[in-house]
């Protein structure tokens, strides 16, 4: 019988990377049809005594990109969040969410409103403000294995300086199996340059 | 013409030449030994497969770069830092890994340095020839007297 729930590492402080949360200010969303599945490369794994949980490589399908939404550097208009859903007929699992806005009502931006309204799914890279050593711990994937998809939209012209408040997230019956991967691709810098890239494709 | 000129034509455009078509049916009888099926609805999955069982010639005719570095088997594409987002691909020139590789030093470049089976090959020095000693103009020697 396979044993998946066992832990087996130390969880410490550190005296010198404080935790303080946030994220940087921007999100990548890419479309989940269009990563490429056979190039990208997710190391995952889960046994009695070892696991990993990362993306090591993510890219696009030929001619596809990621659109980034950004805002302030000194906000956090900008959320991203997990939780566990506990069931007791069948395997947990989880419910991963993206808060972001849409700052004005141009056609531009009421033609990406619609796309999420009719169905989008879409994948979310997040950079955290913190990093960890070395930013090892820098970016995290949010949907990756069922997709988010639009929970909340509102708009009210008297609340929120007239931005659209947007929730992305995981939808029953489509709930994540696992937390957020990292996403990490040989150093940092590395993996930022295919961020801010938007892990596109030519 | 041979396979591997063959391969880089579309399904469509060897059913639309008759030379092509012709080739192609002389080509694949002689390795398969029987005619391919070449009814319309046929031909392009024929076609397609019998590329595919040649794709690795057809990938080497098709690469862009005459590379010489080799990526992993799991690894498609490095973005390179700081080049406003250039890319590492298998058509990548060797200059663009070795910048990869340099902005890096120590066990970040061990690091950097496993996405690839092989590194590039070190640039060939550029031969200098030598450049020819001036002659000295020669001393008017007035007879006897230097």
């Amino acid at each position: 019988m396979a044993t998946c729930g066992n832990i087996f590492a130390n969880l410490s402080i550190s005296c010198t990377d404080k935790p303080t949360g946030g994220l940087e200010q921007q999100i990548v969303l890419i479309n989940r049809a269009d990563i490429d599945l056979t190039a990208s490369v997710v190391d995952s794994t889960l046994s009695s005594s070892a696991g990993t949980h990362k993306v090591t490589s993510l890219v696009c399908k030929a001619g596809k990109t990621g659109y980034e939404i950004s805002s302030y550097n000194d906000k956090r208009l900008l959320l991203a969040a997990f939780n566990l859903n506990r069931n007791e007929d069948g395997p947990n699992d989880y419910t991963h969410s993206i808060n972001i806005r849409a700052f004005d009502l141009s056609e531009e931006t009421l033609v990406f409103l619609k796309g999420l309204g009719e169905g989008a799914e879409v994948v979310a890279v997040i950079q955290y403000n913190d990093k960890g050593a070395l930013s090892a711990n820098a970016f995290g994937v949010y949907g990756f294995s069922k997709g988010l998809k639009v929970g909340e939209m509102a708009y009210n012209s008297n609340e929120n300086k007239g931005m659209t408040m947007i929730t992305l997230a995981s939808q029953e019956p489509d709930l994540e199996p696992f937390p957020p991967m990292l996403y990490f691709d040989t150093d940092y810098a590395t993996g930022l340059a295919a961020f801010e890239n938007k892990f596109a494709t030519a | 013409m041979s396979v591997d000129e063959l391969i880089l034509y579309s399904a469509k455009e060897v059913r639309a030449n008759p030379d092509l078509f012709k080739e192609y049916i002389r080509l694949y009888t002689e390795e398969i030994g029987k005619k391919p099926n070449c009814a319309t609805c046929q031909f392009s999955g024929t076609y397609e497969r019998w590329v595919g069982n040649h794709s690795t010639a057809s990938k080497k005719l098709n690469k862009m770069s005459n590379n010489t570095f080799t990526l992993i088997k799991t690894k498609r594409a490095i973005v390179v830092p700081f080049t406003g987002g250039q890319v590492i691909n298998e058509d990548a020139t060797d200059d663009l890994v070795r910048l990869y590789l340099d902005q890096v030093q120590g066990a970040a470049r061990v690091v950097r340095e496993a996405n690839f089976t092989k590194l590039p090959d070190e640039p060939k020095a550029v031969e200098i020839s030598a450049v020819p000693k001036a002659k000295r103009p020669r001393k008017k020697v007035r007879n006897g007297k230097g």
